[in-house]
């Protein structure tokens, strides 16, 4: 009985998103499209952070223990990344 | 809730009869107003706020919170987003256009459909459209029978499956009193109207459709309010469009409360006068105004306005809130302007007689200028009434766009409105009228405790019969609609233009035909569907019963 509770309840939750995103209101192939546009960038986010957010971790852990204050030269990180770290120390 | 308290009465002599009273209880109120109105007053001392009022005022207005909020405009933008790409593929004929355009040949004429001003209506209102419009195939009373819909292209077009869908229980109807019924003997009186007059009145008041029930009507409905003349028409909407802008011309200056009806807007247009809109209720925005216009008198010459028409609604019927009274008549007499109150929700519903707003707050009828109202909500027919002065009436008979060119009220209308007006006074001999008054009023407080209780935001004055339910998100204005229906229980549901954006609502409408079993079972849907769509947004703690005295008498409860 479980099993039907949580498809249930997955079933309200899904319910509980179309009311509040306001997705109810539109046709299945308008509702379709949404879902796969939010879903690629939910997915996209989700790969970005697997990659990326371990190592940009490690990295910021290294350069306070050997008290470096340049972050390039401990990692091996693209130049573009480097830019945008630079851009944001400034704030 | 404590009753009515009366101050002291002078003695005075009106229509033979001497009335003398010290301190009335509500039940001695009751007696008076049974035997006819015959014009008791009272004394108020109007100079300070705080004692023009006789019992609590307690009106709500929660504010929205601000997730909801948030989320709302959110929904509305990725709405707004799809209605864009629907458009771009009705433009570029990837799909069937089924709203109206130009020919081929007159593209490069003058536009003549403004395609933004539909946006809305194109790509929101039709999306949800099956909640409005609703056909009905029975007396719209208590209970009523609603024919189905279907619809296999979205709502653009429906048809009706040929079941009926009945006894849902009606919370949308105006029917305050519960006259919306077609036995009885408003139903058997109006019959017999029909069979002696026909149903069509074929001229105008001027031109031989004046009847004698037309005579006999408004000697009633002036009784009735306590003024000394009144003049009836056929539609609501038309007595205030058609009237005002004979009231008011160039020169005048009408103050206009922020929510008023169409029809109230449309009639200070259609005048000509200077408009100036003050903010909802509000006696500050309202004396701030006045002074204005009297320091600075009229906008270039500054000479003095011709005069000043103060333009306020018994009950906002959107809001749910009931206007203040007192204090609007206390500024129109210290700031010398006239006040036009429209009671097409309040007259039948409020006050202890069935009276309308003056009756509810206890003020004197001669203090209201002019004194409108409709007999569409508590009396079960049709038209509107002005009530005033002998003089204000005469002159309106002659000269009102409504009295020359609409036609008059049809004779078993009429009928309708004279049998349940005496039914309310009590002079029909049976206490139908009175067990009425007090089934709606008991009916609006549970309901409305109720529906606070249950954790929903409900707007307006807690004696309202009129309960909007704030519902906020427009995916929810659809589900909400079609989840009642569901469940066998009409409701009206409102959007924008009615409303603000975002602050979408359910507005029920308590009747005095609704017995306690049918609010249980409504009430319980209710619940049921605010769960399902979590509806419940109040983040108060409402008191029970016996503790929400804790008002005082000018506290409006804004949060």
């Amino acid at each position: 009985m479980d099993v039907k509770n949580m498809r249930e309840y997955m079933g309200w939750l899904y319910y509980q998103y179309l009311l509040i995103t306001g997705i109810y209101v539109l046709e299945p192939w308008e509702k379709s499209i949404f879902n796969t546009v939010l879903f690629t960038m939910v997915a996209m986010v989700v790969y970005t952070s697997y990659v990326f957010v371990p190592i940009h971790i490690w990295c910021n852990f290294e350069t306070r223990l050997k008290k470096k204050d340049k972050y390039y030269l401990i990692c091996h990180l693209p130049k573009c990344t480097y830019r945008l770290l630079e851009l944001s120390l400034i704030f | 809730m404590q009753g009515v308290e009366v101050v002291k009465v002078d003695d005075f002599k009106y229509l033979g009869s001497t009335i003398q009273s010290n301190g009335q209880c509500r039940k001695e109120v009751k007696k008076r107003v049974q035997a006819g109105w015959s014009g008791w007053r009272q004394n108020h001392n109007v100079w300070h706020n705080a004692s023009v009022y006789n019992k609590p005022f307690v009106e709500s207005f929660e504010e929205t919170p601000l997730l909801v909020a948030v989320l709302t405009y959110m929904g509305y933008g990725i709405l707004t987003l799809f209605g864009y790409l629907r458009d771009f593929l009705r433009d570029w004929n990837f799909e069937k256009c089924h709203v109206a355009k130009e020919r081929d040949e007159q593209k490069d004429f003058v536009p003549l459909y403004q395609d933004f001003e539909n946006f809305y209506t194109r790509n929101l209102y039709m999306r949800i459209r099956d909640n409005w419009n609703r056909p009905i195939c029975s007396v719209p009373g208590a209970r009523m029978d609603v024919m189905e819909r279907v619809t296999h292209d979205y709502n653009w077009t429906f048809k009706h499956t040929g079941t009926v869908l009945f006894d849902v229980i009606n919370m949308g109807s105006y029917n305050y009193l519960g006259f919306a019924e077609n036995s009885g003997l408003c139903a058997n009186a109006a019959v017999e109207a029909a069979m002696k007059y026909g149903l069509g009145v074929c001229g105008t008041r001027h031109e031989i459709g004046n009847l004698d029930k037309h005579e006999e009507l408004e000697k009633l409905v002036a009784r009735f309010l306590g003024v000394e003349s009144s003049m009836v028409f056929g539609m609501g909407f038309a007595t205030n469009s058609m009237n005002i802008p004979t009231l008011a011309g160039k020169g005048c200056l009408i103050l206009s409360d922020e929510l008023n009806h169409a029809s109230l807007v449309l009639g200070a247009r259609l005048s000509g006068s200077t408009i100036r809109v003050f903010k909802h209720n509000n006696m500050q925005s309202l004396e701030k105004l006045l002074r204005d216009a009297i320091v600075h008198g009229q906008p270039r010459t500054h000479r003095p306005w011709k005069k000043i028409l103060i333009l306020v609604e018994g009950i906002y019927s959107m809001e749910g809130s009931i206007v203040r009274l007192p204090e609007v008549i206390a500024l129109k007499k210290k700031y010398k302007a006239y006040l036009y109150l429209d009671e097409a929700h309040s007259i039948g519903a409020l006050g202890p007689g069935g009276r309308g707003v003056v009756d509810y707050f206890g003020l004197d009828p001669c203090d209201v200028d002019i004194m409108m109202g409709t007999f569409t909500k508590s009396f079960g027919a049709a038209g509107g009434y002005i009530g005033g002065n002998k003089e204000l009436i005469d002159y309106l008979r002659t000269h009102s766009h409504s009295a020359i060119y609409a036609t008059s009220m049809s004779p078993p209308v009429a009928q309708q409105i004279i049998t349940s007006m005496k039914c309310i006074m009590g002079e029909d001999g049976t206490t139908l009228g009175q067990e009425r008054l007090c089934q709606l009023s008991k009916n609006t407080t549970y309901f409305r405790r109720r529906l606070q209780e249950m954790g929903f935001i409900i707007y307006g004055n807690n004696d309202s019969p009129v309960v909007p339910l704030m519902l906020y998100m427009p995916a929810k204005i659809g589900a909400f609609g079609r989840e009642m229906l569901k469940r066998n229980i009409g409701t009206v549901v409102v959007g924008f233009p009615a409303t603000p954006i975002i602050e979408s609502r359910a507005r029920f409408c308590v009747s005095a035909a609704h017995t306690k079993e049918m609010l249980d079972t409504a009430l319980n849907a209710i619940s049921e569907v605010g769960d399902l769509l979590q509806l419940k947004y109040s983040r108060h703690a409402w008191p029970s019963d016996e503790e929400t005295n804790h008002f005082s008498y000018l506290d409006s409860h804004q949060d």
